[in-house]
């Protein structure tokens, strides 16, 4: 059972990463990643709403009928998110301020209906509600990666806080910022080249362990080779 | 995989309709209940908030002020007081005036010779980039010294965002349209007023030159037609009577009121056929307000 | 309280809006399908392998319930689900044997020689059309892993030039059979214990002379079998597993190790 949980984190976390493998979620990971606070503020409330929903989809999963899924699941969803934004309100303002729009939109973030009909409505509630947290937590690390880099060159500045004073001042007080990595234009061009970044890191780990499997099979291939060989001087 | 042998099938039988009725009727109610509790709990602490930014605003506005409370709130107005050592600085009148997208909520800070000390949006939902801009200092800063009279003091709209543009004013204007007189009020909460504090750190800079602006209608009450083709430029330098715009009559020189520093205004009939006249502040070194008539609707 | 109580019956409201809404849709749109089929469709394994020859699962339970596919097409989920599936429909299950691929070729690099040095695409087909590949046994695995590439469960690598199929992980599901051009993989019951690793049909004085590992016709399995399992068939030895005991005679006595144990080869 552990090693399952295990397996999904890294599953949900690298190997069936929500925004950089399956390339769901994109909205909000543009739009949210002008600060690493803001990104660290939705992939918070995104794993929730996951956590959350999967587990009441899953309980629910042998009641509801097939006509009626879709409706309500969405009703589900929608009433966690709202749940989500009155609290982001009341205890996190500064937050609501900076992700704005962007907390209702989490309803029809992709992310969330697809794990429901691909895992919670198929699954018990622990493994449903352990996918939620692993999906969200791959998703809150893609947008952190991209916001680090749009704040970064953006601002010369990272983890300013959510109303954009502070932080950490990386390239020195004279670096002007490159404005464009905080608009629109900049965040597609940040979350291309970081896909292709991390497509081609898995591809080289990939190369290498599959180098190192042919290695290890090759040298019993040959052991048995050599038996077989030595077999055959023996008749002729 | 979980494996059931009895999967709802697709049977039209008026039981299992009857079940798909109930079932999304139980989970929507289901859920309505739990937000409904949610939001009773997160209510106060919402409201708190917002209260909060409000008292936060008018002191953005009196910066020299410690303390502000809200003195009346009603269907029609909420006010504010801001305190400095217990002595009544001015007041503020939160505003909430249609924009573009949504509404623009504003406070209007007016100090105790019944002049704008400042203008601080408090939230707004405008597009980005675009109506965005009202809430720059730039443009907000244009709004202090005007009065009960002359709340808006003819101030330019931003170029492209007309109607965030004259929303804002609308509020500065409403703000000054509501009748508070200082004395009755410090008389009733039992403090005195503190005279005349220059509140405004911004600076009167009232012909910035930036990007393009459009001389919108922002006043409250008057119908002035701004329905104009863009008139030519006089270029200002320190003529005492610069050249008036060819092809266009609708310009008088000269003093006005008295004050040297109104070189050249414009006049636009209104609809009772009275004149008015639209004057422009130029200071004698500065640029001439470039004055695009840009009537086109945002985006 | 009503701060309370007005969501919840407006949700009331709505939820019965939209469930008649949608099951009056359900009742007007509904469309008559077999229900054995979404049963059928449980049972499988979902892998959606097509080694059925029907695009997928949910194909595959539309074509038995048509009583177009056999109880027991699903070679992949092998004997229990066919069971259940005969089940669901009623009918009795022919008996069915678990097979598994085997790639009857034993020519690795350096045991036979080639004719050219291949360079060009990774695919079999491709090597096959040059000359019928670079060894210079026509009937030769030519080891660039067209199969490995298509096996859906990953059975497959090449190792020392050919193609190995790891018994456990392959399902017998055929499809590797398909895809290989020289047509030497086959679908052999998964507990016979020896194979027969040639398929060259040409004489022993050709195969002598370009692999050591190749079968040259001798005969001698043929004697040495006492079931009269094993027979060479144009040039290559075969072995009939309806015949076979398994005694492993005809692997002793071959004189080019042609005959392989199916427990010896380790993944």
């Amino acid at each position: 059972m552990k090693s399952n949980v295990g397996k999904q984190f890294k599953d949900g976390v690298i190997a069936n990463n929500p925004v950089f493998v399956q390339l769901l979620g994109m909205c909000p990971t543009l739009a949210t990643t002008t600060a690493v606070v803001n990104a660290l503020g939705m992939g918070a409330a995104v794993i929730v709403v996951l956590m959350f929903s999967n587990l009441f989809i899953s309980l629910l999963r042998k009641i509801i009928p097939k006509q009626v899924r879709i409706a309500s699941y969405i009703v589900i969803i929608s009433g966690f998110v709202t749940a989500v934004e009155l609290i982001i309100k009341a205890f996190f303002p500064s937050i609501d301020a900076a992700l704005g729009l962007f907390i209702p939109l989490i309803v029809v973030n992709c992310i969330i209906l697809a794990r429901a009909e691909a895992f919670a409505s198929k699954n018990r509630p622990m493994p449903s509600m352990i996918d939620g947290i692993a999906t969200g937590a791959g998703f809150t690390f893609a947008l952190v990666c991209v916001a680090f880099v749009r704040e970064l060159l953006g601002t010369g500045k990272i983890f300013a806080s959510a109303d954009g004073t502070g932080g950490l001042s990386v390239f020195g007080g004279g670096y002007p910022g490159a404005p464009i990595f905080l608009l629109p234009a900049g965040a597609f061009l940040t979350l291309g080249f970081v896909i292709a970044a991390v497509q081609k890191i898995a591809s080289v780990i990939d190369k290498r362990s599959q180098n190192k499997k042919t290695a290890e099979a090759s040298e019993t291939a040959c052991g048995v080779a050599r038996d077989l060989s030595y077999n055959e001087d023996e008749d002729t | 995989m979980d494996k059931k042998e009895n999967l709802s099938t697709n049977e039209t039988s008026p039981k299992y309709l009857v079940k798909l009725v109930a079932v999304l009727t139980a989970i929507s109610v289901l859920v309505a209940a739990i937000l409904a509790a949610v939001n009773f709990f997160t209510k106060g602490k919402i409201a708190d908030n917002g209260s909060k930014a409000k008292e936060k605003a008018v002191l953005s506005i009196f910066t020299s002020g410690d303390e502000s409370r809200l003195y009346k709130k009603s269907e029609n107005e909420e006010i504010y007081l801001a305190y400095k050592d217990g002595g009544i600085l001015g007041y503020c009148v939160f505003i909430s005036s249609s924009g573009f997208s949504g509404d623009i909520d504003m406070m209007v800070g007016i100090s105790s010779d019944y002049t704008t000390a400042g203008v601080k949006i408090v939230s707004m939902s405008e597009t980005p980039g675009v109506g965005s801009k009202t809430n720059s200092d730039e443009f907000l800063s244009r709004f202090i010294g005007g009065n009960h009279s002359d709340p808006v003091k003819g101030c330019d709209a931003i170029s492209g965002a007309t109607i965030s543009s004259k929303a804002v004013a609308e509020g500065v204007a409403a703000a000054h349209g509501i009748n508070i007189d200082l004395e009755t009020v410090a008389a009733e909460v039992g403090a005195s007023v503190i005279q005349n504090v220059p509140e405004s750190d911004a600076e009167e800079t009232n012909n910035e030159p930036d990007e393009t602006e459009s001389s919108a209608d922002v006043d409250d009450g008057e119908d002035a037609n701004t329905e104009d083709t863009t008139p030519d430029e006089p270029s200002s330098e320190n003529d005492p009577e610069p050249e008036p715009p060819s092809g266009n009559d609708n310009y008088v020189y000269g003093e006005v009121g008295g004050d040297p520093s109104y070189r050249y205004g414009r006049y636009a009939e209104t609809a009772e056929n009275q004149y008015r006249i639209e004057i422009s502040r130029s200071e004698e070194t500065a640029e001439v307000e470039t004055d695009d008539e840009d009537e086109t609707e945002e985006e | 309280m009503k701060e309370i109580l007005a969501p919840i019956l407006i949700f009331l409201f709505l939820g019965i809006i939209m469930g008649a809404l949608l099951a009056v849709a359900a009742k007007l749109f509904h469309v008559k399908k077999d229900e054995r089929a979404e049963r059928i469709l449980s049972c499988l394994p979902g892998a959606n392998c097509g080694g059925c020859g029907y695009a997928g699962c949910s194909a595959l339970a539309d074509a038995i319930v048509e009583g177009k596919a056999a109880v027991s097409a699903c070679a992949v989920g092998g004997e229990d689900v066919g069971i259940k599936v005969a089940e669901i429909m009623g009918a009795a299950l022919e008996n069915s044997v678990r097979m598994r691929a085997q790639v009857m070729c034993g020519g690795i690099d350096g045991c036979a020689s080639k004719k050219y040095a291949y360079s060009g695409t990774n695919d079999c087909a491709a090597a096959e059309k040059l000359g019928g590949g670079d060894k210079t046994c026509a009937y030769g695995c030519i080891g660039l892993g067209s199969c490995a590439a298509h096996c859906p469960f990953g059975a497959i690598s090449v190792r020392s030039g050919i193609a190995s199929v790891d018994p456990e992980k392959c399902r017998g599901c055929g499809i590797c059979v398909n895809y290989c051009p020289k047509g030497i993989i086959k679908l052999i019951p998964f507990d016979s214990s020896y194979y027969a690793r040639c398929s060259s049909k040409d004489g022993g004085k050709a195969v002598r002379s370009y692999c050591e590992k190749g079968c040259v016709s001798c005969r001698i399995c043929e004697k040495a079998c006492r079931n009269g399992a094993i027979k060479v068939i144009s040039g290559a030895a075969e072995i009939d597993y309806s015949l076979c005991s398994g005694c492993g005679k005809c692997a002793d006595k071959c004189p080019r190790d042609v005959i392989q144990s199916i427990r010896e080869m380790k993944f």
